[in-house]
């Protein structure tokens, strides 16, 4: 990968990654973090890393190391105490959007992973067992749990409505 | 086995009678037995009528599959089907069950548009905002010329300081035409040689390069003057032949004054340290073009006259080549012979050491 290439996937994916970070972690300057660290990995390993496959180095890059500070922050008790920032505009969220961010906390934190790199970024089932480590079929299990889980809370929420 | 037909046990019999399954004896005796009871007849009739349909074969690979998914996912097959669906991974098959349960329950049709709502959709405005500090700077490509210019400037210099013809032993204090005959036939040759008389000779203020030397022929073929010249101060080894000017421009050149580099004729003179610099980069707007016979006539009057060696001639002219800063420095011995020399040409350098 060029230099150019580097800064291209600089351009085009930060704020996927950022995003995708962001909305599992609800943190933003740890998401922050996670998105350098990825990025600098990727720098490092310029003459490894194919321009086609940057996107892939990098959300399996960012996803790992945010598997693992959850990890860590689970041991030492922090995470419950990581207050939900305002990170997005909510203005520019319709109503259905609101009950669907509201709804992926419903989710385990794979079960949200996997959801997210399928719909905001368009992945299929192979690339997201590549990207979080599973398998094939894990990832389908997962995917349709949580559509149930989803699905369900729409429901009660329209119901409450 | 069957007891004998009695009002206890009648329906046995009648059900066996319906299916076919009594023998000739066991129908002897239910005609025996009706004729006692013949209020029964009725309800034989009715066992008769009753015709049972024959029950669907149970597809086992299809339970297997179905028990499997419910295992694997939890789902039952309506929600599998429709989340199949919303994921575009439902085949023609299963997509046909779907339609079917629809069609059995209208109410699945809302259930599966919340299933199409469950799909998230792009956040643009979540930006990542530090962009500036991941970016990474260009290397700049590198720029091979002037250092192909440098090494050729290079070999052309140690080309010259190594052959015999250049010496820094003469003293530039005027030019004369040696005696001995030169055939002017076959090349244009002169020498270069030290005179102990003084003359002054306009110099030229014009600047020349050579770099827009064209013409590499002497045209003109010229005849050798004799002019008187002192004989102790010409080294014939030493000073060989320089195709440097003509001859009637020499004739002009009795003698220059030279204030410095007096050359040592002598082998007594101490090691000196000749160190030569030149930076002399002329204005491109100022060049014009000469034959190389009067840029060399020109060229070596003007620096001779300044007090020039030779090689500080040719370094100036390398260095307006090139464009570099050329710095020469070597150390002779007492006989005059180099012992070693250090020449940087911008950033290229070479050095020796005997």
């Amino acid at each position: 990968m060029t230099v150019k290439e580097y800064n291209t996937t600089v351009e085009l994916y930060s704020d996927n990654v950022f995003r995708f970070i962001l909305k599992n972690i609800k943190d933003e300057e740890k998401a922050k973090d996670i998105v350098q660290d990825a990025f600098v990995k990727m720098w490092q390993k310029t003459d490894e890393v194919e321009a086609e496959k940057a996107k892939s180095y990098l959300f399996t890059t960012a996803y790992r190391t945010m598997i693992d500070l959850i990890r860590r922050d689970k041991k030492q008790g922090k995470w419950d105490e990581v207050a939900e920032q305002s990170y997005s505009h909510s203005q520019q969220y319709t109503g259905l959007s609101e009950v669907l961010q509201m709804a992926l906390t419903k989710l385990s934190e794979i079960q949200r992973s996997v959801v997210m790199l399928r719909d905001y970024e368009g992945y299929d089932y192979n690339e997201i067992g590549e990207i979080t480590g599973l398998s094939l079929s894990q990832v389908k299990v997962y995917i349709f749990r949580a559509r149930k889980v989803l699905k369900e809370y729409l429901v009660s929420v329209e119901a409450v409505i | 086995m069957i007891e004998k037909i009695n009002l206890e046990n009648y329906e046995a019999y009648f059900l066996d009678y319906a299916e076919g399954n009594l023998t000739e004896s066991q129908l002897l005796e239910l005609d025996s037995f009706l004729e006692k009871q013949p209020s029964l007849k009725v309800e034989l009739e009715n066992f008769e009528s009753i015709v049972l349909e024959e029950e669907p074969a149970i597809d086992i690979s299809n339970l297997q599959s179905e028990l499997k998914r419910e295992e694997a996912t939890g789902l039952l097959l309506a929600d599998y089907l429709m989340i199949s669906e919303v994921e575009g991974t439902i085949s023609v098959e299963e997509k046909a069950q779907l339609a079917s349960l629809i069609r059995q329950s209208p109410e699945k049709i809302e259930e599966l548009a919340i299933y199409h709502k469950t799909r998230l959709t792009q956040d643009e405005v979540v930006v990542f905002t530090e962009k500036s500090a991941l970016l990474q700077k260009e290397k700049k490509g590198v720029v091979w010329w002037p250092y192909v210019s440098s090494v050729a400037a290079a070999a052309l210099v140690i080309f010259l300081f190594n052959f015999s013809f250049v010496s820094e032993k003469y003293s530039p204090r005027g030019f004369a035409w040696q005696k001995a005959p030169i055939n002017y036939e076959e090349s244009i040759q002169y020498r270069f040689i030290a005179q102990e008389k003084e003359v002054s000779i306009p110099i030229k203020k014009e600047k020349i390069s050579s770099t827009k030397i064209l013409d590499r022929t002497f045209a003109n073929k010229v005849e050798p003057e004799t002019k008187p010249f002192s004989e102790e101060n010409i080294d014939k080894e030493e000073n060989p032949i320089l195709p440097l000017v003509e001859d009637n421009e020499m004739a002009q050149i009795e003698t220059i004054s030279t204030p410095e580099k007096e050359l040592a004729s002598d082998n007594s003179s101490i090691p000196e340290e000749v160190i030569l610099a030149s930076n002399n980069i002329s204005n491109p707007a100022e060049e014009k073009f000469i034959p190389i016979h009067e840029f060399a006539k020109s060229k070596i009057k003007d620096d001779v006259l300044k007090g020039k060696t030779f090689s500080e001639t040719i370094l100036d002219e390398i260095a307006e080549a090139s464009k570099e800063k050329i710095t020469f420095k070597r150390k002779k011995d007492r006989s005059g012979t180099t012992q070693n020399f250090a020449l940087n040409i911008g950033k290229f350098s070479i050095s020796r050491n005997k």
